[in-house]
């Protein structure tokens, strides 16, 4: 029965309590406040007359107004909950304290008084309540509940109605305003019982900018950064325009339509006849609300999308009053109530409600806030305003204002997965960008901005580390007048032995020749008092080839390390080789002084040798440089892998399966980078495949470059990379791999092809959730917790490996923030992570992945499954250990196996056999290194 | 108080203990995600016992920390660090943070800090060599 209910209301196994609290609270307070606002703008009326209404108003507005500037104060301080039991317990004090003077005869200050708290209390509650849930539901929740809140929300209004109906002829007001204080008490104690209880979604309050006067400023800022705010505030204005405006004109024309003098209806037309029409309407459509939000809206969100159903209303009143300029009849009205009741107050205002998570995150909580305190009454003055002045035309502003709508709603559709993109880029660093990178991106102002900061730090800055920085970063500019009138010219007030560090930063950099930079170099050699930097600055110049071989011959034999390499270098590639014979002479020495300083055991000798063989073509010295990538010191091994990095080519082709064992063995990141940049060097298509498999447990970075040296080998990778991406033996990362590259080389393809391959995977997770659940359930064993574990890995892994298929696989650029964000443990980041992939994704293929990456409980996720893939087969204990041995996961293998072992299972001794043999073909020693431990131990 | 431009941002880090060791390309990838926030004199930037959200560093002004409870504890400065325990260990915060001038933060949430942690570990090298230093013996409880 219960499973019937939570399925009827589309709520999830351990959400029921949730959604129950919050749909009884919404029910008390709105039947509560819905009573007193009905009653005091009646009394306003009956007491003073229509003609205090605007001085009413206005005093709201400002009431409203300051009401949200503390209420923005207090929400930095404290949980919404609390704020919406202080505005409780703050409407209960005043309805009590107004109680005992309802019958005196006070002058008009009352009754104004009580019409704008009441007014005040409503938008505060509505406000202050929907932050409250806001709270704990993230947005794929919100599409399942809010439906529901808002229905009972209207179901709290018809009941005050019918109340209001039944007894203010027979008891008057006092029982009523009785019945709001009674309400609201109870709101007040449900709140505070309910809400400590169940767990919130913890937002980042600390960023919030509100804790000072200064920092309104910043918000309005943030107001104004944001187009999808904007254009939600707008339309939240225009909706206010528009409801007016067709509340003004239907009344307006059933008026005419139940006037007997006018009217053309046939039957009898009596004085309340208007009155009860309305009341009929009103109800009928009340009803439907609370149908519409209990069981049809969610179903209709997640049918045709959240971004689609916001352009229905501007398209039904843009509908509506085309037709309401031509013809005026009795259905069109219904029609235009239909439009302000149900579309209006039941639809739109239940996308508003989901449209305010996509906000930027500083401003989600305060938005509503804002909207509903500040911007709202706004509209209602405008609206005014607006009728006052032009009364005849009416329905040609109502068609012009559906007009403005439609372009509104528009904005906030183009805007809205751009603003949910954003919050999620918000914490989603992006490392693969390089200086250069961010200079290309930048504005012109902004690219001028940020070089001026730099001038000034390498101008004004007192400490040298920023100033060196400084420096370098502005090379990255490429900028001849930067170079000659800033750059070369600060070179002075550097010491000797930064200037050694910025020589060896102007070496790689394309300006290392040009005309200023070796001018200002040769000027050291000649005014300079410091040995070292004469020394580093003949290096530099001999590493160009300037430097003539009779200047440095003596050199050669040299205690000093850099005069020699100095002298090397020179005779191995000085521009004044101009005999062939005596060039080849020169190289002569020149190779046999580095063979030795490479075979040397002093560790600076070795790196000056490999310094030295970085110039000029050094390829004979690969082997040993392959050798010295072995040696015991990491800082030779790095020069070594560095240096096979600056000499590669395609006649290193032979030493690439080498190079990839190498990598394998060695974890340290800048040695597998260098690695990594050999291999694309040598451009060999032969070892594409190894080099994916050798990326299994490699780290980010070293993913992204495999990723850019096998995407720069273009097409003629595809085959390997489409056979490794269907294997479902080869280890989801490097499958994950072959996907990124894809994406890139043939990204039409990729999309033909990742359907088919998510398809089997679906089924796979499907597998691993169906078995996992039913251990759980059916074995509660502490034996097989590492069976279950290992599950619900395999089913995480699966999830994973889908998730960036199907980023890989759809027209989305950042996808790594994607994945990263539909990893987040964090359930609003989550949910926007959802939000964005069904905008980018088929709608068909996301359909089906649905269920597996919503944070929904095991039974949902298997119910779904089961209802698309047919039941799952129910393997027993050892069928289940059989099918995960044949796994690509080592984590699934080995538990798979030791648990055979453990419990005896009939066939164990074979299955280690087996392993044992296919280890040895792999070359490892994984699994069966962990059996015989195990073994041993026994 | 003016706030710091992405270059000045990543500069600022780069005269931090915990980021000097870091790259351009990658302080300027934490500055561009990071949150600046100025505060008032005398302001609280938190206190005791709420939940942790952000790591802050000191870009302009100075800080002073109380523990328990108005027992000053240490004044901070430009360039200094603090509220990270609480981010790592999940507890409410342990101590007070107060203002004493006006005062510009960078500021890094939870997820961004693990994030770059996650891509250059020698981060929580350094973070492990401060709690270290400030825990001769941690088998030692308060």
């Amino acid at each position: 029965m219960v499973r019937f209910i939570r399925k009827m209301f589309g709520i999830y196994s351990g959400e029921g309590k949730r959604a129950f609290h919050f749909a009884l609270l919404s029910f008390l307070w709105s039947l509560g406040i819905s009573i007193t606002e009905t009653l005091s703008i009646s009394l306003l009326v009956e007491k003073i007359g229509s003609s205090m209404i605007p001085l009413t108003n206005i005093f709201t507005s400002i009431g409203m107004i300051a009401f949200s500037a503390l209420f923005l104060v207090l929400l930095k301080k404290y949980p919404p909950y609390k704020i919406f039991l202080g505005i409780l317990f703050c409407s209960i004090a005043f309805y009590i304290a107004i109680l005992p003077f309802l019958g005196s005869s006070f002058g008009s200050w009352y009754w104004i008084l009580l019409q704008m708290m009441t007014y005040i209390f409503v938008a505060v509650l509505i406000a202050s309540y929907w932050s409250f849930v806001d709270e704990h539901h993230d947005l794929q929740d919100a599409k399942r509940a809010y439906g529901i809140y808002n229905a009972t929300y209207f179901l709290g209004n018809v009941v005050a109605g019918l109340l209001i109906n039944c007894l203010v002829g027979k008891v008057g007001i006092y029982p009523l305003f009785l019945i709001t204080i009674g309400t609201l008490i109870l709101s007040f104690f449900h709140t505070q019982i309910f809400a400590p209880r169940i767990g919130s979604i913890e937002e980042d309050k600390e960023s919030l900018p509100l804790s000072t006067r200064k920092k309104y400023s910043s918000f309005f800022q943030l107001l104004y950064q944001s187009p999808f705010v904007l254009s939600l505030i707008g339309m939240s204005l225009l909706v206010q325009l528009i409801r007016t405006t067709t509340e003004y004109s239907y009344l307006q024309s059933l008026a005419n339509f139940f006037n007997p003098t006018f009217s053309t209806v046939t039957h009898i037309i009596t004085e309340n006849s208007l009155a009860q029409f309305l009341g009929k309407c009103h109800a009928y459509i009340s009803l439907g609300n609370i149908l519409f939000g209990l069981f049809f809206y969610r179903k209709f969100v997640k049918r045709i999308g959240l971004g689609n159903i916001i352009m229905i209303p501007p398209l039904v009143f843009f509908g509506l009053y085309q037709q309401w300029i031509i013809y005026n009849s009795m259905w069109i009205t219904v029609g235009a109530i239909l439009a302000v009741e149900w579309i209006l107050f039941s639809l739109e205002d239940n996308n508003f409600n989901l449209l305010i998570g996509a906000a930027p995150n500083k401003l989600r909580g305060s938005l509503r806030i804002i909207n509903d305190s500040f911007f709202e009454p706004i509209g209602m003055l405008l609206s005014s305003l607006l009728l006052i002045f032009l009364q005849k035309g009416n329905l040609y502003i109502g068609f012009i204002l559906a007009i403005v709508l439609s372009f509104a709603s528009l904005m906030v559709r183009k805007n809205y997965p751009r603003s949910i993109l954003n919050n999620l880029r918000e914490n989603a660093i992006r490392f693969d960008r390089g200086l250069s990178d961010w200079i290309r991106s930048f504005g012109k102002k902004d690219k001028q901005n940020f070089k001026n900061t730099l001038i000034h730090c390498l101008e004004k800055e007192k400490n040298s580390s920023i100033r060196l920085l400084a420096w370098s970063s502005l090379l990255a500019f490429h900028d001849n007048h930067l170079l000659e009138n800033t750059l070369l010219p600060q070179l002075a007030s550097f010491s000797v032995t930064e200037k050694i560090q910025l020589l060896q930063e102007l070496e790689q950099h394309p300006f290392a020749q040009h005309p200023m930079v070796l001018s200002t170099i040769t000027s050291w050699l000649h005014y300079t008092q410091h040995p070292s930097l004469v020394t580093k600055a003949r290096f530099y110049l001999a590493k160009l080839g300037l430097i003539h071989p009779s200047k440095v011959k003596k050199d050669i034999h040299s205690q000093d390390l850099t005069k020699k390499a100095t002298a090397i270098i020179t005779l191995k590639q000085s521009l004044e080789n101009r005999s062939l014979p005596q060039a080849a002479h020169n190289q002569s020495i020149a190779f046999d002084e580095t063979d030795k300083l490479l075979q040397s055991d002093k560790i600076e000798e070795i790196l000056m040798g490999l310094e030295i063989t970085q110039k000029g073509s050094s390829q004979d010295f690969s082997p040993i440089i392959l050798e010295l990538l072995e040696h015991d010191s990491l800082i030779v091994q790095r020069k070594a892998a560095q240096t096979l990095s600056a000499i590669a080519d395609i006649s290193l082709a032979k030493f690439v399966p080498l190079l990839i064992n190498y990598m394998k063995k060695i974890s340290d990141q800048k040695i597998r980078l260098f690695c990594l940049e050999t291999l694309g060097k040598i451009k060999d298509l032969t070892h594409v495949k190894e080099v994916i498999l050798a990326s299994t447990h490699f780290r980010t970075a070293e993913k992204r470059k495999i990723k850019s040296i096998l995407t720069e080998l273009g097409s003629e990778t595809i085959p390997i990379l489409l056979s490794i991406l269907h294997d479902p033996e080869i280890h989801n990362s490097c499958r994950i791999l072959s996907s990124k590259i894809l994406g890139k080389v043939a990204p039409a393809l990729l999309r033909s092809q990742v359907t088919k391959v998510i398809e089997k995977e679906i089924a796979q997770g499907y597998f691993y959730a169906f078995h996992a659940f039913n251990i759980a359930k059916n074995y509660p064993l502490d034996s097989l917790i590492p069976l279950q574990k290992a599950l619900e890995t395999g089913y995480e892994s699966t999830t994973h490996f889908i998730i960036h298929l199907l980023v890989a696989g759809s027209t989305f650029e950042d996808s790594e923030m994607l994945v990263h964000s539909l990893r987040s443990t964090h359930p609003k980041v989550k949910a926007q992570a959802i939000e964005t992939l069904e905008t980018y994704c088929s709608p068909k293929l996301f359909r089906k992945i649905y269920p597996l990456i919503e944070d929904s409980p095991w039974e949902e996720k298997l119910e779904i499954c089961r209802s698309v893939y047919g039941p799952q087969p129910h393997l027993n204990l050892p069928e289940l250990l059989s099918r995960l041995l044949l796994s690509s996961s080592l984590f699934e293998k080995t538990i798979a196996l030791q648990l055979k072992t453990k419990l005896r299972l009939p066939g164990w001794q074979d299955s280690i056999i087996e392993e044992w043999e296919h280890d040895i073909d792999q070359n490892q020693e994984n699994i069966t290194h962990i059996i015989s431990e195990h073994l041993e131990k026994e | 108080m003016k706030e710091l431009s992405l270059i000045e941002t990543a500069f600022l880090l780069k005269k931090t203990d915990l980021f000097q060791e870091l790259d351009l390309d990658m302080l300027i990838s934490i500055a561009d995600k990071a949150h600046q926030d100025i505060y008032d004199p005398k302001e609280e930037v938190f206190i005791t016992g709420q939940k942790a959200y952000r790591f802050y560093i000191i870009a302009k002004g100075s800080v002073e920390i109380f523990y328990p409870s108005q027992i000053l504890i240490t004044s901070l400065k430009e360039h200094d660090c603090f509220g990270e325990e609480s981010l790592l260990n999940d507890d409410p915060r342990c101590y007070d943070a107060v203002c004493t001038t006006n005062t510009l933060f960078i500021t890094l949430s939870k997820p961004l800090l693990l994030n770059v942690i996650s891509e250059a570990p020698q981060i929580a090298i350094t973070l492990l060599e401060k709690f270290s230093k400030n825990y001769p013996c941690r088998f030692i409880k308060d």
